[in-house]
């Protein structure tokens, strides 16, 4: 353990990056969308390489902020959740680039997104419960200006308004959750002791109602249904590279941000049945209100119902029996859901920023029928996301389900095997909303979409670098489980530090 | 008195919700928010006075800042609606 300035690199590159970003777009001549635009690649990639420089040490490097008290702790979730962050971060960034998403205000857009990435980063680096928040926080409120950021359209606003008041008070229960903690552990908040501290206090009575406050909390950024009210609209509405970090990044981090928040909590408190059941939930109902979508985005959208289903599901999996196979499933499938959930809304993105100039807003599949003839590289990359979206084996999204179906296995008797079976069940439902897209999108074209234009270059490179980590998370999942297996050994171990 | 200041945080908490959930008006909901994350900040000055100093004074901030976000989605949606009634925008239900 070692204190060194490197571990604060990715938070003061992306924050700085926030500043960078507003004065590029507000001071430049026209407000040029492409110096805020290659502003905020750089701080990415200046992130991205300190956290790959960060990786390679030896883990958990801490930092103390400010003299002593607010630190920052790099373990192995950090370094996960912030390669997610910045990669998610720069295929958003370039395509907002490449697409009409900044062009009104480039010098709120850019920091927004950058803001957000910043505090998925800093989800990860917390070395407390109240720094999370505080993270968890920073990211929250840049997304809330990022989905009505089409102020001038009616619905952007009323979906941005139903964020907004919901995450708001979602939020507030969250830290009212951490506040109770903070009183039953005597004011101790730190990660690598507050789990040792909890178990030795009497009596869970408030530890049990701080679960509860922590999962609502936190539950309703992650849309765990009931509690999901918000997200098809948000999605919907929001420009396409808000909508693939949201799906993307910020949704799955703040279930990245319960869960360590829940990590602490001691074994006589049964947070694992608590989630199973919500996991369970989620992704049953997800996949119904998913079935019979006809916009193509609003599909999407509600498709993120059921993932964020089968991550508290194998969490809860985890924390039930503890089982690392299913940790290990739900932070893959937190790692395979940024590249299929991004690569989709990007896609959707690109179509409809070409089909835009021909015939409006328009995303139902009919009107899209045909339109992967003229768009190969658009509908490509949505079809090869929606196969791996339903656990097709050779794409990403098969693994991740795989080991949660394994996890949940492991519960002894009938339970176990009707567990997996209602994840393999949801797959299989899924398809039944997925085929019709892939048959739209390679069917008999419209007017509008036998003459519709390619995709644009700058549209196509974060959309097939995207796709791209897809299949190779499918094909050499190692790749990836490296990183997530230390990363689900940390959340495991409930965040201690060995002294 | 803390058992006093815990209950006080709950009620503020349980008022800001209420208000939260059953305020049909905008700026009902937004005081419901204020009303709520002051509970929170009444919940940790109980519990340690002198240690929550940091903690209290950053969530002042980030009330501030929300309030603010709320503030402009809701001037947006009043130029859009000419309203500040959920019910009016919509469907925004729970």
């Amino acid at each position: 353990m070692s204190g060194t300035y490197l571990a604060i690199v990715p938070l003061v590159a992306l924050f700085g990056g926030v500043f960078g970003t507003y004065l590029a777009g507000r001071y430049t001549r026209e407000r040029s969308t492409a110096w805020a635009g290659g502003i905020a690649v750089v701080s990415l990639l200046v992130a991205l390489a300190a956290t790959a420089l960060l990786w390679i040490r030896s883990l958990p490097i801490e930092y103390a902020l400010l003299g002593e008290g607010v630190g920052v702790r790099v373990t192995a979730l950090a370094v996960f959740l912030s390669s997610i962050s910045c990669l998610v971060g720069l295929a958003a960034t370039v395509h907002a680039t490449g697409s009409g998403d900044a062009e009104d205000a480039p010098e709120v857009y850019f920091p927004l997104v950058l803001a957000a990435a910043a505090g998925v980063v800093g989800i990860g680096f917390a070395a407390d419960l109240f720094s999370l928040y505080v993270f968890f926080e920073v990211m929250a409120v840049a997304t809330y200006a990022l989905v009505p950021f089409a102020v001038d359209r009616a619905t952007a606003v009323e979906a941005g308004i139903k964020y907004v008041v919901m995450n708001a008070a979602g939020s507030l229960l969250a830290i009212f959750g951490i506040s109770i903690v903070y009183a039953h552990s005597g004011g101790v908040l730190d990660f690598a002791t507050l789990s040792g501290e909890l178990a030795t206090t009497t009596g869970p009575g408030p530890l049990e109602a701080a679960v509860l406050f922590l999962v609502v909390g936190f539950g309703v950024k992650a849309a765990v249904v009931p509690l999901h009210t918000w997200l098809p609209d948000a999605y919907a509405e929001s420009p396409a590279s808000a909508s693939a970090l949201l799906a993307g990044l910020a949704t799955p981090a703040a279930i990245v941000a319960m869960i360590k928040a829940l990590a602490v909590v001691p074994d006589g408190v049964s947070v694992g049945l608590l989630l199973l059941v919500l996991g369970g939930l989620t992704m049953t109902v997800g996949n119904f209100l998913a079935l019979g979508q006809r916009d193509l985005k609003r599909l999407l959208a509600y498709s993120s119902i059921p993932h964020v289903g089968y991550i508290v599901f194998g969490f809860g999996v985890g924390f039930y029996g503890g089982f690392s196979v299913a940790f290990d499933g739900a932070l893959f499938h937190v790692l395979a859901n940024a590249f299929m959930k991004g690569g989709a809304f990007l896609a959707v993105g690109a179509i409809t920023y070409r089909l835009a100039e021909i015939e409006g807003e328009t995303r139902t599949l009919d009107a899209l029928s045909g339109v992967g003839y003229r768009m190969p590289v658009a509908a490509g990359a949505i079809a090869v996301a929606v196969l791996a979206l339903s656990g097709v084996p050779p794409l990403a999204g098969f693994w991740g389900k795989l080991f949660i179906v394994l996890g949940s296995a492991e519960i002894s008797g009938t339970v176990g095997v009707g567990l997996a079976l209602l994840v393999i069940g949801n797959s299989f439902l899924s398809l039944g909303y997925y085929l019709p897209v892939l048959g739209a999108l390679f069917g008999t074209p419209t007017d509008a979409t036998r003459v519709v234009d390619r995709t644009p270059v700058a549209l196509a490179v974060p959309i097939l670098a995207l796709t791209a980590g897809t299949i190779l998370l499918g094909l050499a999942p190692a790749f990836g489980l490296d990183l997530v297996g230390s990363a689900a050994d940390v959340l495991q171990g409930g965040l201690e530090v060995a002294p | 008195m803390t058992a006093l200041a815990y209950g006080a945080a709950l009620a503020l908490l349980v008022i800001g919700l209420a208000s939260i959930v059953a305020g049909r008006n905008v700026v009902k909901t937004l005081i419901g928010v204020e009303l709520a994350s002051k509970g929170v900040l009444v919940n940790f000055v109980a519990t340690d006075p002198a240690g929550s100093q940091g903690i209290v004074v950053l969530l002042i901030l980030i009330d501030a800042i929300v309030v603010a976000v709320l503030l402009g989605v809701a001037v947006a949606a009043y130029r859009q609606y000419g309203t500040l009634d959920l019910e009016a925008l919509g469907r925004l239900t729970w």
